[in-house]
């Protein structure tokens, strides 16, 4: 079989030991890897009810089959657990190469358990696991991090860190792989739970290729769908994500002064165009992509220096758009520190904006939550670049305000109270990334169903309303994105799909160079022996969805969490390209159910349990 | 029929609008070719037309509200924009 190392490695941090075991076929079958193989083994070795950042849950990192192949977009791996920011399902996932590397270490994923009191790191090389005193990195920035690792194990190995935010247990921390370049599993607070357990880093070194099983058919698939692939992504060659952001700004979709405004015309001065002509070095790419929609940036101005990697369009859209920061530069430092610290920039820059916004309506007593006055310069007036990096500092720190604040919307609403809520965007927990429900109808169902909160990528519908088609579910022509009928069909279906390209690790940005169901079969066939269809797979994605919400049910989630602030369903954007536009949740979440094959509480019916397999959960 | 170009997009136009007399209706597909024409000295229409119709090079816009398929038609009212590519996020 390739595509796999068959093997498992078990990390037990309280009792301090090292196992592993044999990943089976039917697993591989069943689950592919990554987010499926991890969904399944969170519930095979946690209960729902535990403390997220207890020893009793589950930190897995897994890869798919196409980590570290050569099919293009599939450097990626996967990072699961119970997140301690929702409270819910967890997981997030990052490209670069420290998944391909994992993968060359000899195992397809580590599962940490336990806890420890002493600050440890792991070192993953030759299918040998050992676990290392980290004392003395203990509290270093993610960079320094690296770079110590990379002293003492040698320039070639790979790490992947949490830093300062992590080890305080800051609930939007992440987990970064190989230092300045940033390559992130940021959302959901998981470095938090790598913080909880004590450890550090994961240092991996490894050569082991790939097995491939029908190496030819592979190479000539890839071949026919190279030249469209290179074509059709040349716009995020050249720009990168931040490229978007003029257009997302014309259309209505930028958060604009947290979600409060239509339109918002100064964000050229911060677009990826803007950025190509002032700071930009280079492009990065991860591991065997073509793409390298990645931006590196050098700059150098009076918020700091920055050599590293360049703000995506979400980063420049939650500090820029949401917090009306129009200055690129500012915003380029706000990365670089979210990078040091190891915080989302997705939840850090949300936060920074509920605040600005409660500021604004009155809504906070800025002394009463940080504990001391605030300086003139830190107020959290919109377009204060020095507030958002002061806010930054002390959400890493976890510090002062930060303490609140890195709490994330929802908790933070809760402390502050009274009229908080109102400006708190968020759903099941999960901050609202930088796309707004209102310009896109499906991504109104999308944020409400995801399995960990709000995000535009678990369905990536979209992709579909954008400049992507998916013919073996009907999508053959570009949707309106206003549409409000088949909603519901086509969101499960997508995000049906968006479990797979998680599980085999395959970037979802291939998907606008042309790459659909029926090539990601072919690829995926080619590299394991597996004999799956396009109808097999559609079952498998739609299987690891309906696990995911399983486990969410026993958390307590049901029908009324799948649902949206209220300002986005009932205040229609005021200007702008998606002005007047409000999407019609209840209907489509309907329609969304008995796509499902749920009940109206949101449940999988004991028919849809059986059909996927799933009654043992 | 007037026909908007946002920026960037305008930048490599060297224009932010135009006007095109045309048969009414019209579709995108047609427009596209006749600002094919009309812009020959860059490759933006010439290869946004390729490869059928993916907004991998601009994408278009009607009445400040939908995006288009190319066989969409269009009214002399009607005002079209190209936007840059939304790609990424
Ligand atoms: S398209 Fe971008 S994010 Fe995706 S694998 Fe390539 S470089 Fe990484």
């Amino acid at each position: 079989m390739g595509g796999y190392n068959n093997k498992l490695a078990y990390v037990n941090l309280t009792a301090n030991t090292v196992s592993w075991r044999m990943l089976t076929r039917e697993e591989c079958r069943t689950w592919i890897g990554g987010s499926g193989l991890g969904a399944k083994l969170l519930c095979e070795h946690s209960s729902p009810g535990i403390d997220p950042l207890g020893p009793d849950n589950p930190l897995i990192f897994t890869t798919g089959p196409m980590t570290g192949s050569f099919i293009p977009g599939a450097g990626r791996h996967q990072v699961v657990t119970k997140s301690p920011l929702t409270g819910i399902y967890g997981e997030a996932d990052a490209g670069g190469k420290w998944g391909t590397v994992l993968k060359a270490s000899g195992y397809d994923g580590i599962i940490i358990l336990g806890q420890t009191t002493r600050p440890v790191y792991l070192y993953v090389h030759d299918g040998i696991v050992e676990i290392f005193d980290a004392s003395a990195l203990w509290g270093l920035d993610i960079y320094d991090t690296d770079a110590a690792l990379k002293n003492l194990h040698g320039p070639d190995v790979t790490v992947a860190a949490i830093g300062p935010a992590g080890e305080q247990q800051v609930l939007m921390a992440t987990i970064v792989t190989e230092g300045r370049k940033a390559h992130t599993a940021g959302r959901g607070g998981l470095g938090a739970v790598m913080g909880s357990k004590g450890l550090k880093a994961i240092v991996v070194a490894g050569d082991r290729p790939v097995p491939v099983h029908d190496r030819q058919r592979l190479e000539r698939s890839i071949e026919a769908l190279a030249a469209t692939i290179e074509k059709r992504t040349a716009a995020l060659q050249e720009f990168g994500t931040a490229g978007g952001i003029t257009g997302f700004e014309r259309i209505g979709d930028m958060p604009v002064k947290n979600w409060s405004q239509g339109s918002w015309p100064a964000v050229e001065k911060i677009s990826g165009q803007t950025m190509s002509a002032t700071m930009k070095t280079g492009r990065s790419k991860c591991q065997s992509c073509p793409v390298g929609c990645r931006r590196t940036v050098k700059n150098k101005s009076r918020y700091g220096s920055v050599d590293g990697a360049g703000p995506e369009y979400e980063t420049l859209g939650m500090f820029g758009g949401a917090c009306l920061i129009d200055d690129l530069e500012a915003i380029t430092q706000a990365n670089e520190l979210c990078n040091r610290y190891g915080i989302d920039t997705i939840s850090t820059g949300a936060a920074i904006a509920f605040l600005m916004d409660l500021y604004e309506k009155g809504f906070v007593d800025l002394e009463k939550l940080h504990g001391a006055p605030i300086a003139p310069g830190h107020l959290p007036v919109w377009g204060n670049a020095e507030a958002m990096l002061w806010l930054i500092h002390a959400i890493g720190r976890r510090e002062g305000i930060g303490r609140v604040l890195g709490q994330g919307v929802r908790r933070a609403a809760e402390i502050i109270g009274g009229r908080a809520h109102e400006c708190a965007f968020h759903v099941k927990g999960l901050e609202m990334p930088a796309h707004d429900p209102r310009a896109f109808n499906s991504m109104a169902l999308g944020y409400a169903t995801s399995n960990r909160g709000a995000c535009h990528l678990q369905g990536g519908s979209y992709f579909f309303e954008k400049a992507a088609t998916m013919p073996e579910i009907g999508i053959t022509k570009i949707l309106d994105r206003f549409r409000t009928d088949n909603q519901g069909d086509i969101q499960a279906r997508l995000q049906d799909i968006m479990c797979l390209m998680d599980s085999m690790k395959l970037c979802k940005f291939l998907l606008y160079g042309g790459v659909n169901l029926t090539v990601i079969t072919e690829w995926l066939n080619c590299l394991t022996g597996f004999d799956y269809t396009v109808e097999e797979m559609l079952t498998i994605g739609e299987r690891i969805f309906n696990l995911k919400r399983l486990y969410n049910i026993r958390c307590g989630i049901g029908r009324a969490d799948d649902t949206l602030p209220r300002h986005i369903l009932e205040e229609p954007r005021p200007d702008g390209g998606a002005a007047g536009n409000l999407p019609p949740l209840a209907a489509m979440l309907q329609e969304y159910y008995q796509a499902r094959g749920w009940d109206g509480d949101g449940r999988p019916s004991p028919d849809t349990l059986a059909r996927l397999e799933l009654c043992e959960y | 029929m007037r026909i908007r170009f946002a920026s960037p997009l305008a930048k490599r136009l060297g224009s932010g609008e135009c006007t095109i007399d045309a048969p009414q209706p019209i579709t995108v597909a047609e427009v596209v070719a006749i600002l094919a024409g009309r812009f020959s000295h860059t490759e933006v229409f010439r290869d946004g037309t390729a490869d059928g119709f993916v907004p991998y090079v601009w994408m278009a816009f009607k009445n400040g509200r939908y995006l288009l398929n190319p066989d969409d038609r269009l009214e002399d009212t009607d005002e079209l924009e190209f936007i840059p590519p939304i790609m990424g996020g």
